[in-house]
């Protein structure tokens, strides 16, 4: 299952440079070529999601092995929005092959930054490194700051020059899945945190005005 | 020599069987020894308590000896000669009284057995027992000796000559030895089949290994001399993990010193050999043996294609890797004769890739550009020779473009001509050292008209002097190529700097490269162009730039001409707009040693540019 799990996030991580990409050479077969892609992790989804199921009811794991599974379960809800994410950035990059918009430079940059996170986070999970999962998490600032400079400015390019404004809608939608990605992301390195620790790091200020000792649902 | 290990085998076991057997006799001897003499003993004891009931109270009132020795002697003679004993009787005064094997006419002069150690026990204890020579009989006996409790202070004696019992004994012996010698025998005919049976086997063993050994020693070797021994068999084993080590090692340096990166991996994906290349090609950590494929490289291409070969044949693909920078990479995989594992070999493609496409646009393009003006030329000289030259009002406009377009094929051929020259290295660069900023001052004054036309303001940030290291034609061309690229590309109304920055220091501190940048205002340049507008007839926007009157070939001069200087040229965005034209190049400091001036003046312009 860890080796199915795996091969999914592969497929995702190829997903989201290849979309990056499609985008920013303006390459429709490359767009159509992902999009495709996206049946694998869909079926992979399906496939590891079953299996966890089957897991939970015939065998009653415990421990860090229910905690693995559960675990399992909700990375590959996280990958596959992630791959969605990237099917839209390509049907928008077909939208875009012909427009005469300039990409922002610092759309590459946020893609590939989108992608060290997610590769970084299965790679925290394939070496129980939980710093690495804790520097992925801190990582989604820098790719928000990118989200909010390329906002800005999209703003000030629609009004100066009304005519192009649906072109840069699109711009502006890919943006903002960029920046969703970013988010399943931080998601999946918070499971991985769990996963090694036993410590659910999700949403801080839920416990903040409680005790020190409040560990939320231990099942280690 | 196999049977003399067979001999030596045979009379180790001999050795061991009679040392074994020798040892058990003697042992059986002087137990059986001891058990006899115990048994004559308590005989002894029991015939010696039927004499002391026999002769208690018997002329127990007599105290003259001779009548006493008439009377109990005959007793004394009859029960000896009945129990085949030596029955004796000492008087309280240690006479002989009675005895079976003495005439009672002799009794008296045997003189005093009173001291004899089992009398003397005797009448101490009840009774004695002694083993020791007799001087009456002149043999060795077996004694016990017991008082009579009637008063008389007599003692009954018995006893047996010990001849008796060594006579049993050597019977005894004799019948050890013979048993002993039959075992021997027997043992013998076992150790000398056991010795074939091994012997046998161990041959075997080592003419196998020898066969063994043998197909990977080399055949220099004649191993037809080699006696079939252990010994040999020890020496062929040695020599042959000695040349599998050798073979080891060189098979390592191979694959470590390979460009080629080589995986190997194990019927689970799973790492079994990984080369330097393969490490740096795929950024992999510096143990990955016999962990999963997956855990370190999730290209799916890869994934696809060690499945394709699991079926045994092999396959190649190509698939991009890595984000800083990304790479293609080509990978080749067969699966390995044994074990259903594969074998990756992997080159990095992207510069080839990247070549080819440069190769194909520069074909394509540069027919398109000497295309056009020659077509334009084509129809002009055409409409002219049709008879438009006798049209005195039109022959000039036919004319004019004709030249306009004559001009431009003549620019354009000179410019790859200086391109091609560049490249050869026949474009003879005069480096020195000269001032940047002065440079730069010229030019931006050169293309100050222009500007003005479009309304684009120039300006340079550097002030004072700044030595390079260069060539004055060429620093300038590049300069006004670059500038007036700027200009063209930003609407009107636009800004256009150019700066310098320091990114390489000497070791003493001084500026030792500079990067300076030509940075403008305008559109920007889409990321996907990024890597190829310094291609030959390279064009973002193919219309435009024509329509700007550029023969496609500026940028190429400048990262030729830069590159000739030993310098590194580039674009990047700028934000939040506009590009950033940028090359390197060397101080005057770093190239000649001593500058001709100080370069202090550019310690506030850094302050403010860096």
């Amino acid at each position: 299952m860890r080796e199915q799990l795996l091969e999914m996030a592969g497929h995702v991580e190829n997903m989201i440079a290849q979309a990056g990409r499609a985008l920013v050479e303006r390459d429709a077969a490359l767009a159509r070529e992902t999009i495709a892609e996206d049946q694998k992790v869909n079926r992979a989804e399906v496939d590891i999601d079953e299996r966890c199921l089957q897991l939970l009811a015939k065998r009653q794991p415990m421990a860090s092995d229910l905690r693995f599974v559960t675990l399992a379960m909700k990375m590959v809800t996280d990958l596959e929005r992630i791959a969605d994410l990237a099917v839209n950035i390509c049907e928008r990059a077909m939208d875009l092959v012909d427009a005469k918009v300039v990409i922002h430079a610092e759309i590459p940059e946020m893609c590939a930054a989108v992608e060290a996170m997610v590769r970084d986070s299965i790679d925290a999970f394939v070496n129980g490194d939980a710093a690495k999962a804790r520097s992925v998490i801190a990582n989604d600032d820098v790719v928000d700051r990118y989200y909010h400079r390329i906002f800005e400015d999209l703003l000030r390019r629609m009004q100066a020059d009304p005519s192009q404004v649906h072109d840069w809608i699109h711009v502006q939608s890919v943006a903002k899945w960029l920046e969703r990605m970013g988010d399943h992301s931080t998601n999946l390195a918070e499971l991985v945190i769990f996963m090694i620790e036993g410590r659910d790091v999700r949403h801080p200020r839920l416990y903040l005005g409680k005790a020190e000792g409040r560990s939320p649902v231990n099942l280690g | 020599m196999s049977l003399g290990f067979r001999r030596r085998l045979l009379l180790l076991s001999l050795v061991f069987i009679t040392v074994v057997d020798l040892g058990v006799g003697l042992y059986l001897e002087s137990r059986l020894h001891e058990s006899l003499m115990g048994r004559y003993e308590d005989e002894l004891v029991r015939h010696n308590r039927a004499m002391v009931e026999a002769l208690e109270g018997q002329a127990a009132g007599l105290r003259d000896a001779a009548l006493v020795r008439s009377e109990l002697d005959p007793l004394a003679d009859r029960f000896g000669a009945a129990m085949e004993v030596r029955v004796s009787v000492v008087g309280p005064g240690g006479d002989l009284l009675a005895d079976s094997e003495l005439p009672q006419d002799q009794l008296e002069v045997a003189g005093d057995h009173g001291d004899r150690p089992e009398v003397i026990e005797a009448r101490q204890g009840g009774q004695g027992i002694a083993r020791r020579h007799s001087a009456t009989l002149d043999a060795n006996m077996l004694y016990v000796a017991e008082r009579l409790e009637d008063g008389s202070g007599r003692v009954v004696r018995v006893s047996v000559p010990l001849s008796q019992i060594d006579e049993s004994v050597r019977q005894l012996r004799w019948i050890l030895l013979l048993a002993g010698l039959a075992a021997l025998g027997a043992a013998a005919l076992l150790a000398m089949a056991a010795s074939r049976l091994l012997s046998r086997s161990l041959r075997d063993l080592v003419v196998t290994a020898q066969h063994e050994a043998g197909a990977i020693r080399d055949d220099s070797h004649d191993d037809e001399d080699q006696p079939l021994s252990v010994n040999a068999l020890a020496d062929d084993l040695r020599r042959t993990v000695r040349l599998l080590g050798t073979e080891r090692e060189r098979f390592e340096t191979v694959l470590e010193t390979m460009g080629q990166a080589v995986i190997g991996l194990d019927a689970e994906q799973r790492f079994t050999t990984v080369n330097r290349a393969a490490r740096s090609l795929l950024e992999l950590p510096e143990t990955v043996e016999g962990r999963p494929l997956l855990d370190f490289v999730r290209v799916p291409a890869l994934r696809e294609l060690v499945d394709r070969v699991a079926g045994g044949s092999a396959a190649s693909s190509e698939f991009d890797y890595g984000m800083s920078p990304r790479r293609r990479i080509q990978a080749h995989a067969t699966a390995s004769r044994h074990g259903g594992g594969t074998v990756i070999v992997m080159h990095d493609v992207t510069e080839l890739r990247r070549l080819e496409t440069v190769r194909k646009d520069f074909i394509a393009n540069v027919s398109h550009e000497l295309r056009t003006p020659v077509a334009v030329i084509q129809a002009n000289a055409e409409t002219l020779l049709a008879g438009a030259i006798h049209d005195t009002e039109r022959a000039p406009v036919f004319l004019e473009a004709l030249a306009r377009h004559a001009d431009r094929l003549g620019r354009l051929v000179a410019d790859l001509l200086d391109i091609s020259r560049i490249e050869a290295g026949r474009y003879q660069l005069e480096i020195g050292p000269m001032d940047l900023v002065e440079v730069v001052d010229r030019t931006l004054a050169g293309l100050a008209m222009q500007a003005e036309q479009r309304g684009t303001t120039l300006v340079s940030r550097l002030q004072g002097e700044l030595w390079v290291a260069s060539d004055d034609k060429a620093l300038e061309q590049v300069l006004v190529n670059l500038v007036s690229n700027a200009i063209k590309y930003t609407q009107d109304g636009g800004h256009v700097e150019v700066d310098a920055k320091v990114v390489e220091r000497t070791a003493s501190g001084e500026p030792a490269r500079l990067r300076v940048e030509v940075c403008d205002d305008g559109p920007g340049i889409d990321p996907r162009h990024h890597q190829r507008v310094f291609e030959r007839f390279y064009r973002v926007d193919s219309g435009r730039a024509r329509e700007m009157g550029g023969t496609g070939l500026g940028l190429a001069i400048v990262k030729h001409l830069i590159e000739a200087m030993g310098g590194r040229v580039g674009v990047d965005a700028r934000r939040p707009r506009g590009s950033i034209f940028w090359f390197t190049m060397s101080t005057a400091v770093a190239a000649f040693g001593e500058g001709p001036e100080d370069e202090d003046e550019l310690g506030g312009d850094e302050a403010s540019s860096v």
